[in-house]
């Protein structure tokens, strides 16, 4: 039986049938001002309840924001980077921080910003690190950084997405990555959502005259065909309020788990 | 097995469980819920996994909900429960701070899922779980596997240059490479690092237990088996010293015969003589096969202690 990788959000996980199986790669697309590094952290701290292994490349937010997260969502970051079982990549702050003292949590580095040869080397040293990950998460938040209009072009971007593909099939794991829509050209989107196994998209949208735009998950592309014919008749609301997020199939009463109490 | 069966009902043993994710709470309960006063149950096992919702430690949600129908049966009818925390084993972790061998003697249990109990981060992250699982209200914590996995063990770069630091840094040991052959022919070496490591485990101990409050009675886990030669194995094997770990906690929990079985010879009570004279409070654990000499050595040695202490392994057992 593969191994799967669950979200931690009931809804999520019964419409993926349990969760993302081994070796899937994950597109997780949002616009500014969405909360969507809550669903990463969460996908992260099932990971750390299920004692799997965690890489964290962060290239928009310092290690203490994802810290301060994880913690907010019930669970220890400090002691898990202590074990050994979260491994964080600063992508943003270290190359500012030189001849600083480097915080114990941000062994990996990638010094120049927007490469993306360096993310793949700070990987590798991390996964080597871990010694043979039984089942390894790998989330980057976010792939926007490496993307034009950010860079020159998005070939590396794709190539890289493309190892992945090649490494986390062979030797397993998941690989969950984020990428900003409103940032970039369609295209460029495009060409990225072609690659990945999965698209899951957080969007605001107007459900009703009058009230707010509520933001809402969909799933753009499944590589389960038969599941994804499900998938994307499906839409979910997603809130995070009060530190607690919620996340419930539009339509349908939500449950107290689903509402993350 | 009927005979335990009917021991368990009469309360001369009391159930261990040791895999509380295999097993079916809910039938036990309703079979032997009346008759049971005691029951030890594993909290956090050797793979690592813990069985409530740790801030820190593994643990799948239908493992927690388990345990916590485990606890509200258990309080409903009045019944106490103890945990089994398995300490320095831990599979999950045992990759990072595993235990590294000298020699080619092999332990009679894999050895790979032990860690160093020299490492100061996986004491700490014991201590974190000891300070959590307080909260759930057990009537007595049951530290396991607080040792050195055997006599070969552990040679890992902190182990070695430690002890080579504490010996005084002598010729012979200042190689990074010197090996177990050595130490065994230089005899006030040997006789140094014995006292090492059983310094090593007892400081461990206190450190598990360093957040812990007051209140709840701790035992620690002692191996008597002819393998590992009886009380002669405690500090030549397991790096445990009776008089330096009292002191620490409120009592023994003797992990009889689990490599031998319970030998041929008529087991006395004489046996735990050691442990009784240090005036602390001795249990069993027996979690081998139970046959008809075993139900014996038991029910003897249950009769001779002065109350309830004899738990047995039932997960394997029905």
């Amino acid at each position: 039986m593969k191994e799967v990788y669950k979200f931690g959000i009931p809804a999520l996980d019964e419409a993926l049938g349990g969760g993302y199986v081994d070796g899937s790669i994950v597109l997780v697309e949002d616009e500014m001002g969405i909360p969507s590094e809550v669903l990463l952290a969460h996908f992260i701290v099932q990971g750390l309840r299920s004692g799997d292994d965690i890489i964290v490349l962060l290239s928009e937010h310092p290690i203490s924001y994802y810290i301060a997260l994880i913690n907010l969502l019930g669970f220890n970051a400090e002691m898990a980077i202590k074990m050994g079982r979260l491994v964080f990549i600063d992508a943003m702050l270290n190359p500012f921080v030189a001849g600083k003292r480097v915080p114990y949590y941000s062994k990996y580095a990638v010094r120049n910003v927007g490469s993306i040869s360096e993310v793949r080397q700070a990987l590798q040293s991390a996964i080597q690190e871990l010694k043979e990950p039984q089942k390894l998460r790998i989330v980057i938040d976010s792939l926007s950084q490496f993307l034009p209009p950010l860079v020159q072009n998005p070939q590396q971007v794709v190539i890289f997405l493309q190892q992945q593909m090649v490494e986390r099939k062979e030797r397993g794991g998941v690989f969950m990555a984020l990428l900003h829509r409103d940032c970039h050209e369609p295209q460029i989107i495009k060409s990225v959502e072609y690659i990945v196994d999965s698209v899951i998209s957080l969007e605001r949208v107007k459900t009703e005259a009058g009230k707010p735009a509520e933001i809402i998950l969909r799933f753009l592309k499944h590589d389960d065909l038969v599941l994804f014919e499900k998938l994307q008749n499906q839409s979910f609301i997603y809130k995070f309020e009060g530190g607690k997020l919620a996340v419930y199939e539009m339509g349908k009463i939500p449950l107290r788990t689903d509402l993350g109490w | 097995m009927r005979a335990v069966d009917e021991l368990l009902k009469a309360k001369v043993l009391l159930p261990a469980i040791k895999r509380p994710a295999d097993f079916d709470i809910v039938e036990f309960f309703s079979e032997y819920g009346r008759y049971i006063a005691h029951l030890a149950i594993v909290i956090k096992n050797d793979h690592g996994e813990v069985f409530y919702e740790s801030s820190c430690a593994p643990c799948s949600m239908e493992n927690a909900r388990k345990l916590k129908t485990c606890l509200d049966l258990a309080s409903a009818l009045d019944i106490e429960y103890t945990f089994l925390v398995y300490c320095f084993s831990d599979t999950v972790l045992s990759k990072r701070f595993g235990v590294v061998r000298e020699g080619v003697e092999t332990p009679p249990f894999d050895f790979r899922k032990f860690i160093c109990p020299n490492k100061p981060e996986y004491r700490q992250y014991l201590s974190e779980i000891i300070r959590e699982i307080e909260e759930l209200r057990p009537s007595s914590i049951v530290l396991m596997d607080v040792r050195y996995p055997w006599r070969n063990f552990c040679f890992c770069k902190r182990c070695r240059s430690e002890f080579a630091e504490y010996a005084g840094s002598p010729t012979i040991l200042t190689s990074s490479h010197y090996l177990l052959e050595v130490l065994q022919q230089y005899e006030q070496y040997y006789e140094m690092w014995l006292e090492w490591r059983s310094k090593v485990v007892s400081e461990a101990l206190a450190e598990i237990l360093s957040k812990k409050k007051e209140g709840i009675p701790v035992y620690v886990e002692i191996i008597l088996d002819p393998v590992s030669e009886m009380y002669k194995g405690l500090v030549e094997f397991f790096a445990q010293d009776i008089e330096k770990m009292a002191q620490f906690v409120d009592g023994f929990m003797v992990n009889l015969f689990p490599y031998s079985g319970v030998p041929n010879e008529r087991v006395t009570i004489e046996i735990l003589e050691p442990l009784l004279a240090t005036n602390k409070d001795v249990r069993i654990f027996y979690e081998g096969k139970i046959d008809d000499r075993a139900i014996k050595v038991l029910r003897y040695i249950s009769s001779k202690l002065e109350s309830e202490r004899v738990f047995i392994n039932i997960g394997g057992q029905k």
